[in-house]
């Protein structure tokens, strides 16, 4: 939980720094594929490991993960069809079938409609979810951060001690 | 230093060196929970699961597994008696199982090779095990199945056969019978009557006899007549005359009456002679109805050796029920694809793509049973093999094989042989049983436990062959058994039980048992037949047929018993009736001989008169007396 919460914060710093563009993006990105995976299967602990081994912030993808799994649920029975589709495509029943008999493969549950389908919707929408999502976010700086930081009252909010206490704080252990 | 100034940030990057010790921190954890703790929580994790099943403890002494090996090993698994604690039902050095890492990468589960090593029975326990209370909850659906076998058996083949027949043998029964059924005799309420009616008749016509027979009036009438006769005056006597003629009229009347009285006391008499025909009809209806009610039971050879066999055959029926349901239960058979349902929208629909070179779920391709045990040991020399147990039968085309052999020494079981198939790769299932066993010690059994007798054996050696197939919810059953070298234990309170079994059992040194059973489980057609069934219906046969006739005899003589006396009382009441009516008709003689006498001596009164008149008439006076 510590951990979770200590995401979040760091989040919200990193959205009102001036840095960490892509982090904030590829972190909902990833979150968008997380909250599009009906369940644990491999792709999902791929996902996990991307997060974990790559500088992706974190706390984004659990956000935009919890955000999409709503986005989901009502999406469920698109992903049914588009599952069964490509499901049922004749030419790739070969494929499929190696791929069911493949080691380790079957963990994806690749088989499975909502899985299938979710996974292509999700693989499809995920470059336009990164560019969206980094272009909201520079937005989102320019137009509510910059504004906010001209405002007197975070002028006076800056010149305060708890402020200098924080900012020396965090110039040592932030990060 | 003002906050606003912008602090150099190094540049990080893409990769998260940062999470490689928290990462490594809990592989190492896992490994190390996997190395030191997981074996021993698996093995706390079957013990309670097993436990729990077998409703007494089950210990297991170490599980050992490896995941780089793919292997599983369970040591010192014993498995508790729950009917005697300090004892295990089985219990088996090692249990070895061997994964094939191609398919746990496949998330299949597929066993190349296992094997089950020393394998002992009834073996002592060092401590006695733990044995859980009964569960007061309902019973579970297996207990249900055997149930519904074991009440067929019970409904329609009762135990208590050689109880009753015993009984029978004894004497007891007809007499109790027939003391019950005594006040129904229909005849001995109707002698009653019949004697109550005579007796008041003949009370009733003595008094009128009396009343008939009283003479006065023929004395006066003798006096007159004397008188007359006496007369010498010649008008005199014809006035006597006259008046002779009037005494007349009155002796006329009086023997009309012992005329009348003497016809309906004739009719009576005669209506009284047909009672001891109809008394004879009564006994004969009595007799009928009695033997209607003293049930004389129909020995069957085919209900004896059923009565005797049957108990033991519905257990093993009843065995077979329950592995059957749990083979269904535990192997189901596996749906075709084409019969795969859409599942719900949420859970969406899974495709089960052509396995090529996968396994299925779980897969034992060989088990192997092995056990070497010495004459004084409780390990059994066992070989055997169990072979492919597995979620997709249809797939592997091959039928679950358990192929049994072997001896048990210490518990005296020789020449075992089993092997059970559970063929699920047929469009119908089925499942087939062909065990055999040369020779096993069968401790006590006793056929009737009942007051009357105590019939059965102590101690004998048996074996016995069952082959059973199962399919499509029908059950075909056979079951050869012998039982030899048997001490027989006969204790009947008929000393004619005693002798007639003794003597059955003595002739008898092997009992062979064959038996049918073939349906569908809620109805079974089941069929024993045994040599012991035999000679014991036969004997019974011929000695319940002489109580049959001893009964009947009891019957007659019962009847005589209580109707001789009433009978006898009757037909000395009837007698009787007949002396009063000798009475009557000697009454009528009499008034007749006098009406004659009068009319006599008017005609010499008419003539002149005689002179022995006196004479004659007191010789009439002494026939008079009665």
């Amino acid at each position: 939980m510590t951990l979770l919460l200590k995401q979040l914060f760091g989040f919200f710093k990193l959205l009102h720094s001036e840095t960490g563009n892509n982090q904030l993006a590829w972190g909902v990105a990833l979150g968008f594929i997380l909250g599009m995976t009906p369940a644990l299967s491999l792709q999902t602990l791929l996902v996990f490991f991307c997060l974990f081994f790559f500088r992706i912030q974190i706390g984004a993808a659990f956000l935009a993960a919890f955000f999409f799994k709503f986005i989901a649920y009502l999406l469920d029975p698109v992903f049914d069809v588009v599952g069964q589709k490509v499901l049922d495509l004749p030419a790739l029943q070969g494929l499929f079938t190696d791929l069911y008999n493949m080691p380790i493969i079957p963990f994806t549950r690749f088989n499975n409609s909502i899985v299938m389908g979710s996974g292509v919707v999700a693989i499809i929408l995920v470059p336009f979810i990164f560019a969206g999502a980094k272009w909201a976010i520079v937005k989102y700086r320019i137009s509510v951060v910059e504004k906010f930081r001209e405002t007197k009252i975070f002028k006076i909010w800056t010149k305060t001690s708890l402020y200098q206490w924080y900012y020396k704080y965090d110039s040592y252990f932030g990060n | 230093m003002n906050a606003q100034e912008k602090k150099p940030v190094k540049k990080k990057g893409p990769i998260r060196f940062e999470a490689v010790i928290p990462v490594t921190v809990i592989m190492l954890a896992t490994m190390g929970y996997f190395s030191w703790f997981f074996d021993q929580h698996l093995k706390s994790a079957i013990e309670y699961v097993a436990t729990q099943a077998n409703g007494a403890e089950v210990n297991v002494a170490s599980v050992k597994t490896s995941f780089l090996k793919g292997s599983f090993d369970l040591n010192g698994f014993e498995v508790t008696d729950k009917e005697q604690p300090s004892r295990n039902l089985v219990s088996l050095d090692n249990v070895h199982f061997q994964y094939m890492w191609d398919a746990l990468l496949r998330m299949k589960f597929v066993v190349d090779d296992a094997s089950i090593n020393q394998i002992q029975v009834y073996s002592p326990r060092k401590t006695p095990g733990r044995v859980l209370p009964p569960e007061p909850a309902s019973p579970s659906k297996l207990d249900e199945y055997q149930k519904e076998v074991l009440d067929q058996v019970k409904n329609e083949y009762a135990q208590n056969m050689l109880g009753d027949l015993a009984s029978l043998l004894e004497g007891a029964d007809p007499k109790d019978q027939l003391e019950k059924l005594r006040g129904e005799l229909k005849s001995e309420a109707r002698i009653k009557e019949m004697i109550a009616d005579v007796n008041s008749k003949q009370s009733a016509w003595k008094s009128e006899v009396t009343r008939l027979s009283d003479t006065t009036k023929l004395k006066s009438i003798e006096k007159q007549v004397q008188s007359i006769k006496a007369e010498k005056n010649i008008l005199k006597q014809a006035q006597g005359a006259k008046d002779l003629a009037d005494l007349l009229k009155q002796v006329q009347k009086q023997a009309q009456e012992v005329q009348t009285a003497g016809k309906k006391l004739e009719g009576e008499v005669q209506s009284i002679a047909a009672y001891p025909k109809e008394v004879q009809n009564l006994v004969k209806d009595d007799i009928a109805n009695l033997k209607g009610h003293f049930k004389i039971p129909q020995i069957d050879v085919k209900d004896m050796a059923m009565a005797l066999f049957s108990k033991e055959f519905g257990q093993y029926i009843a065995k077979a029920r329950k592995y059957q349901a749990l083979a269904k239960q535990y192997l189901p058979e596996k749906k075709e694809r084409e019969e795969v349902l859409p599942q719900k929208r949420a859970t969406g629909k899974t495709y089960e793509f052509p396995i090529t070179k996968s396994y299925p779920l779980f897969w034992l391709k060989r088990a192997a049973i092995s056990s070497k045990g010495t004459k004084d040991s409780y390990s059994g020399n066992v070989s055997g093999e169990l072979t492919n147990v597995t979620t997709s039968p249809k797939w592997v085309k091959k039928p679950i094989v358990l192929d049994v052999r072997g001896d048990f020494p210490a518990v005296g079981v020789h020449g075992m042989k089993a092997v059970m198939t559970a063929d699920f790769t047929r469009s119908t299932p089925r499942q087939m049983l062909d065990m055999k066993v040369n020779a096993f010690d069968i401790p006590e059994k006793m056929f009737s436990k009942s007051e009357q007798l105590k019939f059965g054996f102590t101690k004998a050696t048996g074996s016995t062959a069952l082959t059973a197939t199962m399919e499509s919810g029908e059950v075909k059953m056979s079951w050869n058994g012998t039982i030899s070298k048997p001490v027989w234990f006969v204790e009947a309170k008929s000393k004619l039980a005693q002798e007639l079994l003794t003597g059955i059992t003595d002739g008898i040194p092997v009992v062979y048992i064959n038996g049918t059973v073939e349906g569908k489980w809620k109805q079974l057609k089941m069929n024993i037949n045994s040599n012991l069934g035999e000679e014991i219906a036969n004997g019974m046969k011929a000695q319940v047929g002489k109580k049959i006739a001893e009964a009947e005899g009891k019957i007659q003589s019962m009847i005589d018993e209580k109707i001789k006396g009433p009978q006898t009382q009757l037909m000395s009441s009837l007698g009787g009736n007949g002396d009063i009516l000798s009475k009557v008709k000697n009454l009528d003689k009499l008034y007749k001989d006098n009406e004659d006498k009068i009319k006599a001596e008017i005609e010499n009164l008419k003539k002149g008169g005689t002179s022995n008149l006196k004479e004659e008439g007191k010789k009439l006076l002494k026939k008079f007396k009665l």
